[in-house]
This record gives C-alpha cells, structure tokens and sequence, in this order.
C-alpha cells in the first residue's frame, strides 16, 4: 500500500525537476548566465585549482632549472674572478716594480724547462729579470724581444739559485734534478736541513733578490758515505701548471752586469727572517 | 552515503570530461546511467539534473539542454529499468536512447551541434564504453568486488 504512494511522490517530484529544467530553458538568456556565473566558478574550482597548481609546477621546474643554469654560470664566473682575484692581489708587497705576464708558451720536450711570455722589452722586462708566482720564484728572463721573453724556469738543467735556509741561516746553491725537484750541492754534512724547512731566495747572486720563497726541504737521507749532504727539494711554485708569473722590472738605474744595489731592499717583511739566527 | 557517493563520482566524471577534449566519450552519460540503474527515481532525476547543471557550466553559454535531458535520462532509466531485468543490452539501448534525446534537444534548445565526425566518434565511443562503465561502476558503487 505504501510503495505505490511512495513512487507516486516520488514520480511527481521527478517530473516537477524535469518541467523546472524546461522552465529554465525559457528563461532570459542574460538572467540564466548572471545565475549561472557564480555557480560555474564554484563548480569548476576543482579543475582551476589543478590547472594552476599543474602550471606554477611547470613554472617552478622551468624557475629550478633556470636557476640551476644561473648558478652553474655563476660558480663559474666565480671561479673565474676568483682567480683573477687571486692573482691580481697576490703580488707579493715588495718594494719592487712587477709586471704581469701571461704564459704563451713553452718548451715541447718537458713543458717545464723554459716557458715564453708575453711581455718584452716594451714593457720594461730585460734579461736576468726574476720570473716569480704567487707560490715562489719561478725562474729568470734570458731573452727579450719587444713584446715576448724566453724565461729559463728554475727546473732548467743550467738553473742554479742561491739559496737560504729559513730556519738555520745555511746557504747553498740549488740546482734541479731529473725528478722535478731541486737539490743543493755542496752542503756540508754538518749542516742543519731537516725536511720541511723553507727554502728562500739567498740574494748573493746576482738575479733574485734576497728573501723570496722558493721550495720545502722534502727529504734529507742519510748517506754516511758520502762527502756531502743530500737535500732534495720540492718547488713551491708548479711550474708545469703556472698560467701567468710576475716579473721584477729591473730598476732602469741599476743593472745586474753593473751591481747588486737594486737587490739591497728586498727582503720581504712577512717573511720575518730574523737578523740573527735563533742560538746564535 | 551510497547516494553521496553516486553524485560525487558524477562530479568527477564531470571534472574528467571537462579536461579532456570532445572525441572522448559521454563519461557523464555513462555515469548517470549506471547510477540510474540503481538508484530510484527522484535520485536519478536529481543526478541527471546535477549531472546536466555541471555540464551546462562548461558551455560557453548557460542553456540548460544538458540539464533537462540529463534529468529526463536519469527519469527515463530508473522508469525503464525494471522492464528489461538489467539484460546486458539493456545499457546499451538507453545509451543509445539518452544520445539521441540529447542530441535531439540540444539541436532544438541548444547552441547547436558539434561538428558531425566529433559528434560520431564521441558516441560511438560511449556505446563502446557502456558494458565496461556499467560493470565497474556497479562493482565499485554498488556491489562491491566481491564475487556475486
């Protein structure tokens, strides 16, 4: 008895959605999209919402990638101003003229030997110039043209530079061996070089001047045999790998054939070699 | 809840169709029609209703074709249904039957139809779809996975 009443009740309201959806269909068209309007944003807020999210997703990715770009350009053109930077305030705060001189060349046999620069006599480099690098002494100029200099690099068989030790006042003379490294003729067995001392510039010769940095003793072996000490040394300054060096400009009034005056005031103050040794 | 639930899924068959483009199949359609199968008259009209509402809203132009078919289709299937005891074809005719009621009536009330190979494909599409819609919907709405 019931369930008729029911799906009469239920057909009617059915027919009355039907008959207000073909009302609607009749009514202004400018009343139908005011209503409909409101309902529409409602109803597509889902599909809006996806969309935005999906396109500050695609722009974050393409922002992120952007970035990453820029921040791989940036490191670079870091690196690249850092060594710059470097190089330009490395100059060691000598009371000596430099000039800066870019490496254009060098020997094809052992890349190491001899390197050509590109700074001449144009530019105030004259032979027996020290080559210098922020690490320490590099070598020396034996030629000059106008704008290019032949530098003999202290790894060259006929290098030879007086040296000193830092700790222990011992001089000696250091010449390259066949390993890339240095070693001191000479050096009386009693002696005082124990590895790891620093080796400097000894300024009795007539190209560096006195107090720059040259190498690290590395090993001292002993050899009771023999009549002199063995000291090996490994450069500061990677000759294989310099890029750019720094020459001394020989002052115009003095010249190495004609004297050392010009090699009086060069001992560099951060050095701090002490004007007596320690014990003495 | 189970009624909740029928005009939620239509809600979302609507957010699908709305995104994609018109080749696809009449998902709103399959989906009412599966609800009107199981659901009693004043539902499925209702459905059809909110169903044909949310379609109009994509319209460029508010017309209320959608709605008013969709409701007679909801109407329609839930009257239908017990004189054919759910036969597999069945569906298939009431697609076919809701197609062309709507198609008649946005042709007659409407913007016009769509271009006539949209209007192909996208039926042809949803004939297609019915027997698989029905039985999914009906598993996940209604009976469950559960072997019968």
């Amino acid at each position: 008895m019931l369930r008729p009443i029911v799906t009469a009740w239920q057909d009617r309201a059915a027919w009355l959605v039907i008959l207000l959806g073909l009302v609607l269909l009749f009514f202004p068209h400018r009343l139908r999209i005011a209503a409909a309007q409101p309902l529409q944003v409602a109803l597509l807020a889902p599909l809006r919402l996806g969309t935005a999210v999906s396109q500050s997703l695609r722009e974050a990715r393409a922002e992120n990638e952007r970035l990453s770009m820029l921040a791989v350009r940036l490191a670079v053109e870091n690196a690249r101003l850092e060594s710059a930077s470097q190089a330009a305030g490395a100059e060691p705060p000598v009371g000596l003229a430099l000039i800066r001189a870019p490496v254009i060349g060098r020997d094809l046999t052992t890349f190491e030997h001899w390197l050509t620069i590109s700074r001449g006599s144009l530019h105030g480099v004259r032979p027996g110039a020290p080559v210098i690098t922020p690490d320490g002494v590099c070598g020396k100029v034996v030629a000059c043209g106008p704008h290019q200099s032949l530098v003999q690099t202290l790894l060259a068989p006929e290098s030879r530079i007086a040296v000193l030790n830092l700790r222990s006042r011992v001089p000696a003379l250091a010449r390259p061996d066949r390993a890339g490294r240095l070693f001191l003729d000479y050096v009386p067995k009693e002696s005082d070089f124990k590895p790891g001392d620093t080796l400097v510039t000894a300024g009795i010769g007539t190209v560096f001047p006195k107090g720059l940095r040259l190498g690290e003793v590395v090993a001292v072996p002993d050899r009771p045999e023999a009549l002199f000490k063995p000291v090996t040394i490994r450069p500061f300054a990677d000759v294989s790998r310099i890029e750019q060096v720094f020459v001394i400009l020989i002052p115009e009034a003095a010249s190495p054939d004609s004297g050392t005056g010009w090699l009086d005031n060069t001992a560099r103050p951060e050095v701090s070699i002490p004007d007596q040794p320690a014990g003495q | 809840m189970r009624t909740f639930g029928a005009f939620l899924l239509l809600y979302l068959l609507f957010l699908v169709q709305a995104s994609v483009n018109p080749w696809w199949p009449d998902l709103v359609l399959l989906g009412l029609i599966v609800v009107s199968l199981h659901e009693n008259r004043i539902t499925s009209t209702l459905a059809g209703a909110f169903a044909g509402l949310c379609l109009d809203m994509t319209s460029p132009a508010f017309a209320g074709t959608h709605l008013l078919t969709l409701a007679a289709t909801g109407y329609g299937v839930a009257l239908l249904r017990s004189h054919f005891y759910r036969a597999r074809w069945a569906t298939l005719l009431f697609v076919a039957m809701a197609l062309a009621l709507r198609w008649i009536a946005v042709a007659a009330f409407g913007a016009g139809l769509p271009v006539l190979p949209v209007l192909l494909v996208s039926s042809a599409l949803t004939l297609a779809l019915a027997p698989l819609t029905e039985l999914g919907l009906t598993r996940l709405l209604y009976h469950g996975w559960q072997p019968a």
